[in-house]
């Protein structure tokens, strides 16, 4: 039979209260080497009267209490290294090229449906000149028929950075719906990629019957590969949600959602910087004729080969892991 | 009690936290977000000692400035909440008040990335008006989870205040279930309504096997409840 419960309380409570105040010192960093091993001692011993507690005092506050009690102790000492600096670095260095690695089939996929649909718009508009009624933007058609690109247009009429803010909400809207409608078991990030190459086919086919095609081609130069390629890797991030609907796996159908779904944020969030960086390229390098224009294909080239072999590549085999420099080179990790 | 998250330590001892509800949850919220509207009275006054008429002078702006503003809300709003939540352990100041945390669903605290992708999916759970799509999410997910605490692995515990001062005066070997009813009643004597308090007392009175008089008044069965828990 276990000691009366107002006999427990009494004898374990001080030990308890100063547990409560070495939790609050830490939070300010203000405890010795000493007290942190008695803080560790307080706390297995919070936890055994927890074990108590719950055999013979359950249903009491006092369950409640230590419950609460030895969450907040385990919370501050099983704490993961700190999540600063170091951390991003980690995350561009390893883990984002890690998770495009390993969603890569389905960035091809969504590649391949953006192509696919960037083909169809191509051959419909050369086949059928009054399917870009449908298929182009109206505002676009105006200009295009005027027989100026939009681009040109919208340099003389709005200055570059005004570009880069639209351009970039733009890419932002186009990436995160691709990539949200991943929850609709990727149905619909499978329509967002077909309708966006659709567009951009259609467009692209306009400009040239137009007679202005090679415009739109020295536009694209230069943010292009880079702005496709994240695209295709937020939608791929989407399907690789709606792939977890669809074939789970060995693991229940909410489970196997849930892993891909963190993977598939950490992808998106990853892809932010780059899309930044491409919409101020897209406003200030892409427009207008003051980059010429083997110029700005040699930029595209290269940052798009330069992204995938990062990609495809990093982290490179002589990087130690994030740790090396303070570890021992035997508890090095690769 | 409701099913709680329960965490598996390496002491070999599941600790159970209580879930908060979907009632508390959208009581901090209605507090943080009236306190960020009257942060924009304040700067809409402030703003218009500068300006005559605020409103009608962003909208002269440029479509640039006025995207920027724009962002700049939308980019404060989810600083707001992802900055407090990290340097309070989990708490913004609607959670502080209403006692509820942020924790990741392992119960360790929460970290940059998981708090801020549960803000920036607040604009999913609010769409299209007043939050259903969290609301609905809420309540369908047995730990009351918002889609965005689904994706960033995160649950909202209450933080009671639990004084333990109650038990200390009991000297009585009586059953648990009888002491924790018994001290509860005691504790919470001053917050009944009378009319409760005289029917609590009677029903606990009976329990405890203590002789009443029948016309005794809440005070009274109050003292015998407590004499029968300090008899030795």
């Amino acid at each position: 039979m276990a000691e009366p419960l107002p006999a427990f309380v009494a004898r374990r409570r001080p030990d308890w209260t100063r547990l409560e105040t070495m939790l609050t010192q830490l939070r300010s960093g203000k405890l010795t080497l000493t007290e942190v091993s008695t803080l560790d001692a307080l706390y297995r011993q919070a936890s055994a009267d927890l074990a108590v507690a719950q055999s013979a005092y359950a249903g009491t506050d006092v369950l409640r209490f230590l419950n609460q009690l030895c969450a907040r102790t385990y919370a501050a000492i099983y704490r993961p290294r700190g999540d600063r600096l170091e951390s991003v670095r980690t995350f561009y260095l390893q883990t984002f090229p890690r998770l495009v690695r390993e969603t890569l089939q389905m960035t091809q996929l969504a590649a391949g449906l953006l192509f696919f649909g960037l083909v169809v718009g191509l051959v419909t508009v050369f086949l059928h000149p009054d399917g870009a009624v449908v298929l182009v933007p109206a505002q676009l058609r105006q200009i295009i028929s005027r027989g100026e690109v939009w681009t040109d247009f919208a340099l003389n009429n709005a200055t570059p950075t005004e570009m880069a803010v639209t351009i970039f909400l733009n890419n932002v809207r186009v990436m995160i719906v691709s990539f949200a409608f991943g929850v609709t078991a990727g149905i619909g990030t499978v329509f967002v990629l077909l309708s966006n190459g659709v567009s951009i086919g259609a467009t692209v086919a306009a400009c040239f019957q137009a007679g202005v095609g090679l415009n739109i081609l020295t536009f694209t130069a230069a943010h292009g590969p880079v702005e496709l390629s994240l695209i295709c890797i937020a939608g791929g991030a989407g399907l690789h949600i709606g792939r977890a609907m669809i074939d789970p796996g060995e693991r229940s159908r909410g489970t196997a959602v849930r892993e891909h779904a963190q993977v598939a944020v950490q992808i998106l969030l990853g892809c932010v910087p780059f899309m930044i960086a491409i919409g101020i390229v897209e406003g200030f390098v892409s427009p207008g004729p003051f980059f010429p224009w083997p110029l700005k294909a040699a930029a595209g080239l290269f940052s798009g080969l330069a992204l995938w072999r990062w990609l495809l590549t990093s982290p490179s085999p002589s990087w130690r892991g994030p740790y090396a420099a303070v570890l021992p080179s035997s508890e090095r990790t690769i | 009690m409701n099913e709680g998250l329960q965490v598996a330590t390496p002491e070999r001892v599941a600790v159970d936290l209580p879930i908060a509800g979907l009632g508390s949850r959208a009581m901090a919220y209605v507090i943080d977000v009236g306190l960020l509207g009257a942060a924009g009275l304040v700067l809409y006054f402030g703003l218009s000692f500068a300006v005559t008429d605020p409103v009608n002078a962003a909208l002269a702006l440029s479509s640039l400035a006025r995207t920027l503003i724009a962002v700049g809300v939308f980019v404060g709003l989810w600083v707001y909440w992802t900055l407090l939540e990290v340097i309070w352990n989990g708490q913004s100041v609607g959670k502080r008040l209403l006692r509820i945390r942020v924790v990741k669903s392992d119960g360790s605290p929460v970290t940059v990335f998981s708090s801020a992708v549960r803000n920036l999916l607040r604009v999913v759970d609010f769409l299209p008006a007043c939050y259903p799509v969290g609301l609905i999410t809420m309540l369908v997910d047995k730990r009351h989870r918002r889609l965005g605490d689904l994706l960033a692995g995160t649950v909202l515990v209450r933080d009671e205040q639990i004084d333990l001062a109650r038990y200390e005066q009991v000297t009585s070997t009586i059953a648990v279930n009888q002491l924790e009813l018994a001290t509860s009643y005691l504790s919470r004597f001053e917050q009944f309504e009378p009319a409760a308090q005289l029917r609590i007392g009677l029903k606990l009175a009976a329990k405890l096997g203590i002789s009443t008089a029948p016309s005794a008044t809440a005070v009274e069965l109050r003292d015998a409840i407590r004499a029968h828990l300090q008899v030795p």
